[in-house]
């Protein structure tokens, strides 16, 4: 089976000039986790996800705390986010982006996401334009029913 | 990716088939096929078309709350050739309910006004469309605006298109048509007059009318109009002149040609793509699967070939130039 088969053709993205607080609308009302960034040419040249916005926004020593459960209010994640929400995502996307192919076979996608713990992996073609998007659960499926339809070829 | 669809104003469509329907009475619906649940809105539907006769499409526009979300899922759970790529607002997309009654012989449509669209969220899908129509070598742009869009979204779009040497499809009424041809005119313009028939302000009424608004188009810089003309017939015009397109036995239930403007669009952009740029044949095309459509009463698609055997019912003859 082929990524091809499996991948949702959805081709939603932002782009590099947009705003932190364009990201956030649009990943809330669309509910994704991860947004691929595009050029005019609807080619990838990164990934914009919600870790990256809420590492923004929360304070750079969090890191060395235990928890921050003792921490009362969100004022520091208001007042961090009221400074960024206006700045273009290219400060803060990841461009180190790890793509696949339409004809790629889905164990090279399941592999990828596991390899590099992603919620999604985005499908490319050719000329690196976005064609869509394939995750765990449609690879699960796809996969399963591949073995359904073989079983019941074998029982007739 | 051949083509770009641009639906504004998308619409969860719903067919329910009750017999004997009427207000005030409980009806239940026994079986899962009395009811249809469809994606709507004329570009989708160009797209739904084209996807069946299996052409590639990208699909955008605006889409919102869970009954966006439906139309996006039945899309990609119908239809593989179509891609989407819509911008998903905070106001509900709008719903169209048909109860379908064929012992009373009655159709009772209930449709929705839409969602008002947010400015970022304009803002945003002007740079979507810009990327998107960087490949496909054709863009429909069809129907009406939703609430919060400004009139001059249509020329926009078009004028972008140009940039990009795409082109463009048109089909619109009324004051948004007017304003669009005047203002960054599409390639090719099917007037939409099935409940407005004013273009550049005047009421359509005689073929004389029909003749000057449609050639002023062509003066805006179309290449072809299409206009419907006496529910069976249609006027062609190009810069080489002015056409007649009749059917050889004008006997069809004109009820049958409900929705047939979208085949109409579809079919032409599946001609242009198959057999060149001919512009006559492709209208003729065009017009003989709106014929070959009225065949089926609801949201179905003739096949190519059902097209092929209703072009020489369609008899051609030249008014001017």
């Amino acid at each position: 089976m082929l990524v091809k088969d499996a991948m949702i053709r959805d081709v939603s993205a932002i782009f590099e000039d947009e705003k932190i607080e364009t990201f956030i609308r649009i990943s809330a009302l669309h509910l994704r986790h991860v947004l691929p960034v595009v050029d005019e040419k609807m080619r990838i040249i990164g990934i914009i996800s919600e870790d990256d916005v809420i590492n923004e926004t929360i304070p750079s020593y969090f890191g060395l705390l235990q928890s921050a459960s003792f921490i009362p209010d969100t004022n520091q994640m208001k007042r961090k986010l009221s400074e960024i929400k206006d700045e273009p995502i290219g400060k803060f996307i990841n461009r180190n982006v790890i793509t696949i192919e339409e004809e790629d076979t889905i164990l090279h996608a399941a592999d990828l996401l596991l390899h590099h713990k992603f919620m999604n992996l985005f499908v490319v073609d050719k000329d690196s334009r976005l064609t869509g998007i394939i995750n765990r659960s449609r690879i699960l499926l796809g996969v399963l029913q591949e073995v359904l339809e073989e079983k019941a070829a074998e029982e007739k | 990716m051949e083509v770009l669809t641009v639906t504004l104003n998308p619409a969860l469509d719903r067919e329910i088939i009750i017999p004997y329907f009427e207000p005030n009475r409980l009806h239940r619906i026994f079986e899962r096929e009395k009811m249809n649940l469809s994606p709507g809105g004329k570009g989708i539907n160009v797209s739904v078309i084209l996807s069946e006769w299996g052409i590639d499409s990208v699909s955008t526009g605006f889409l919102g709350g869970n009954i966006g979300r439906m139309i996006e899922y039945e899309i990609h759970r119908k239809y593989r050739d179509i891609t989407t790529s819509f911008v998903h607002i905070n106001d509900e997309s709008r719903e169209n309910i048909a109860v379908l009654d064929e012992c009373n012989h009655t159709i009772t449509e209930i449709n929705e006004a839409g969602p008002t669209v947010a400015e970022h969220d304009v803002t945003h899908f002007i740079k979507v469309f810009r990327s998107l129509v960087d490949y496909p070598k054709t863009v429909l742009i069809s129907g009406s605006l939703p609430y919060g869009i400004p009139i001059e979204m249509y020329s926009t779009l078009t004028r972008i298109a140009h940039e990009k040497n795409t082109e463009v499809y048109l089909e619109a009424r009324g004051a948004l048509l007017t304003y669009s041809v005047n203002t960054h005119c599409a390639d090719i313009v099917r007037p939409d007059l099935r409940s407005d028939t004013r273009i550049f302000g005047k009421e359509l009424e005689t073929m004389e009318d029909y003749i000057e608004a449609g050639e002023k188009i062509i003066e805006k810089g179309a290449q072809m109009v299409v206009s419907s003309f006496e529910i069976v017939n249609d006027i062609v015009f190009t810069k080489d002149g002015i056409w007649l397109l009749s059917l050889c036995d004008p006997h069809v239930d004109p009820s049958h040609l409900l929705g047939s403007g979208d085949t109409y669009m579809a079919a032409m952009m599946y001609f242009a793509r198959k057999n060149g740029p001919d512009l006559l044949e492709r209208a003729k095309f065009g017009m003989a699967a709106a014929l070959a459509k009225t065949k089926y009463l609801f949201k179905k698609s003739p096949t190519i070939e059902e097209i092929e055997e209703a072009l020489p019912k369609i008899q051609i003859k030249k008014i001017k130039g």
